[in-house]
């Protein structure tokens, strides 16, 4: 089980808490498509994701985002138990979805990414220390009903 | 070999003529002996890197910084042939450094970061595509003579 210290606890709840979760997770999920274009696959029906254009101002896109980061807030809510946090989604992603894995830690490189460009000086080395660990731990938990 | 577009070749050295190599470079190696504390373990005679402020104010960790992305520099400058340019380095990091090539890839991670975190806006989800793909293409080209 992954330990966050009171201090990575108390910066990443004080980054979230500026997060507007209806931009950031359109940016983030949009990202992801630009950046790794074979993500676009688990999306079919999401219209047109032609170019970066198309994707960044794609309705479904940013709707999608919203619903992903705001799952990703749970984690922020729950530190200490991301496994069961994530326990139906894990399930959710292998039986039904058919994600790789490897695209939760993807995932994760884009929220730290969309939060350095939002925040600028304050997303400190210490900061992104403490984002990185939970981005890597809700990914090893996303993962963990995999079989 | 990495094939970038000709926009995506643009947007790269547009955005490296802005960056203040010497400082992004202390940035970014200082973020990854943060980030990813096992890295320390290759820079034993960098003295102090017990704490966040420890490794930014090590100036052994700034001047080596300085000399990964002069070198990575070199290598935006011949983004057709990144295999040949960093076949030395690659051997040296395999014989004699013993430096994991996962590790190449986590330092292209932070310095995309750092990149994100400087330019903000101006750091949009095709700059960072392009830039995703050559720390992709370096990584590869650092690995390539390991054996």
């Amino acid at each position: 089980m992954v330990h966050f210290t009171a201090e990575e606890k108390a910066a990443v709840a004080s980054l979230w808490a500026k997060v507007n979760v209806d931009v950031a997770g359109g940016e983030i999920l949009g990202r992801l498509l630009v950046v790794y274009p074979w993500t676009q696959r688990f999306f079919d029906n999401f219209g047109n994701l032609s170019s970066e254009t198309a994707i960044m101002g794609n309705p479904k896109v940013k709707a999608h985002g919203k619903k992903v980061l705001t799952s990703f807030g749970n984690a922020v809510k729950h530190m200490d138990d991301l496994k069961g946090t994530f326990s139906q989604l894990s399930e959710l992603h292998c039986d039904r979805l058919h994600v790789d894995p490897e695209n939760f830690k993807l995932l994760g490189n884009m929220i730290l990414i969309v939060l350095a460009t939002q925040f600028g000086r304050e997303f400190t080395p210490q900061m992104q220390a403490a984002w990185q660990k939970l981005t890597t731990a809700v990914a090893n938990a996303l993962t963990f009903k995999y079989h | 070999m990495v094939h970038l577009t000709g926009e995506e070749k643009t947007l790269v050295t547009g955005l490296w003529g802005k960056v203040n190599v010497e400082e992004v470079g202390g940035e970014a190696l200082g973020r990854l002996l943060v980030v990813y504390p096992w890295t320390q373990r290759f820079f034993d005679s960098f003295g102090d890197l017990s704490s966040a402020s420890a490794v930014f104010g090590n100036p052994k960790v700034k001047s080596h910084g300085k000399k990964v992305l002069d070198s990575f520099s070199n290598g935006l400058q011949h983004l057709d042939n990144l295999k040949g340019t960093f076949a030395k380095l690659s051997e040296l990091h395999c014989d004699k450094l013993h430096v994991d090539p996962e590790n190449f890839k986590l330092l292209g991670n932070v310095l995309v970061v750092v990149l994100a975190r400087n330019f903000g806006k101006e750091f949009t989800p095709q700059v960072q595509a392009a830039y995703q793909k050559v720390v992709a293409g370096v990584a590869t080209a650092l690995a390539h003579k390991y054996h």
